[in-house]
């Protein structure tokens, strides 16, 4: 007998969180490359 | 007396264990051997697989059992690579040392593009259970659809161990299929006006960002999933040892002797999980069908957040690099290169395809490491 509400929440919990966590990725990738680049531009100016 | 030493002989051979099950299983395992030489299909894991299918299948072959208390040859590199879990993070270190992380970091879009390409694995997870499977079973069918194979095993040998055979030779059949199955979906999904878009350059990517990724990767992926930890954490590690620039031995020793022995102790072991007596019933047949569908959506998945992205975006992306979200490194990415250069001949989307599928990897480890987390 199929555990269907299980089901649901495997869905709604794995998929969002898959989402959320190559979201939160992305945003630590972006900040950290602005700052980088910033960095390495403000040596060169220098 | 010499007669029933005679039968004693015969009944030890292996011909009077014979049935036509184990004849139908030589000739699966000959097929890959033959996909693999004459068509080229994941050579190097479709031979050993389909060595390991026709050896476990000459009956009373001491290899995958167990006698006088101790595991037979095969049955160690199985328990002690597939079950203590130490094959699949081994193949991911050097499958980090092996990628180049630079088109992602370029354009951390890409990221969610990787993330939507699991569509495929959750809505095969509910074909599973529709078809009668249990739910730790569907979880380990569904995950064929992030199109990796190592996490397929990974998590299989988790959840559904009995399915290990099965799920690993759909996983790796369709993966080598990849240039098959997604052009006719991605140009059913897209115009060839969207085909033909060309996208800016990638900006270069700094050293020190290389180098950073993997830190910050490991951190934020073993922090909010932490049963993903084993692949994700030898992912980056063999990215580290690759960008770092100082451990060039490590890089190589990951890259090459390591990969090519565990991928040795992989084959075979999935090969010899497919006796006749488990593998001849509808269950793998199911399976085969769920493994297609699985990609089918996960590239439809992929393709549909890009077309998406070019409803807010001013510079738009072309949405054939989506269906590079399936993981398949670098399969799916000289795909969407392939088709978008039918469209127009003069556009290169490699690298712009090498981002998210390399977030489809990253996001195929996630989707299992969640699946760990709610079903184990």
């Amino acid at each position: 007998m199929t555990d269907w509400s299980m089901a649901l929440r495997v869905f709604v919990f794995g998929f969002s969180g898959v989402f959320i966590t190559l979201a939160l990725l992305m945003v630590a990738i972006t900040i950290s490359g602005i700052i980088i680049t910033r960095l390495s531009k403000g040596k060169e100016g220098k | 007396m010499e007669g029933s030493f005679f039968n004693t002989i015969i009944l030890k051979t292996g011909l009077v264990h014979l049935y036509w099950g184990h004849v139908v299983m030589w000739a699966i395992g000959f097929a890959f051997i033959y996909l693999a030489v004459k068509k080229d299909f994941e050579p190097l894991l479709l031979v050993p697989i389909g060595f390991g299918i026709f050896i476990v299948n000459l009956p009373i072959t001491p290899l995958m059992g167990i006698s006088e208390g101790k595991r037979e040859l095969i049955n160690i590199f199985y328990h002690y690579g597939l079950e203590w879990e130490v094959i699949p993070p081994l193949i991911f270190l050097g499958v980090g040392a092996l990628t180049d992380f630079g088109p992602l970091i370029a354009n951390p879009k890409t990221f969610l593009l990787g993330a939507a390409a699991q569509f495929g694995v959750y809505v095969t997870f509910f074909g599973a259970l529709l078809l009668g499977f249990g739910i730790k079973e569907a979880a380990s069918i569904g995950i064929i659809g992030g199109a990796d194979g190592p996490t397929t095993i990974y998590l299989t040998a988790k959840l559904a161990p009995h399915l290990l055979g099965p799920n690993a030779i759909a996983a790796y059949s369709y993966m080598a299929m990849v240039p098959l199955i997604q052009p006719p979906i991605m140009r059913l999904l897209t115009t060839k006006e969207e085909r033909m878009i060309v996208m800016k350059q990638l900006r270069p990517v700094s050293k020190l960002e290389k180098i950073l990724f993997p830190l910050i990767g490991t951190a934020i992926i073993c922090l909010l999933v932490p049963d993903s930890a084993p692949l994700m954490a030898m992912l980056m590690l063999g990215n580290l040892f690759r960008e770092c620039g100082v451990v060039e031995r490590l890089t190589k020793t990951s890259q090459n002797e390591l990969l090519n022995i565990v991928t040795i102790f992989l084959g075979i072991s999935v090969g010899a999980t497919m006796k006749a007596e488990g593998f001849l019933h509808w269950k793998p047949i199911y399976i085969f069908m769920l493994g297609l569908l699985a990609f089918s959506f996960s590239t439809f998945g992929g393709i549909l957040l890009a077309k998406m992205f070019n409803l807010f975006l001013k510079e738009k992306i072309n949405p054939l690099i989506g269906s590079a979200g399936v993981s398949a490194v670098p399969m799916a990415a000289r795909v969407s290169q392939k088709v978008g250069q039918q469209a127009n001949p003069t556009n290169f989307l490699l690298m712009h395809a090498m981002g998210p599928n390399v977030a489809g990897v990253i996001g195929t480890a996630t989707a299992a490491g969640l699946f760990l987390a709610i079903l184990r």
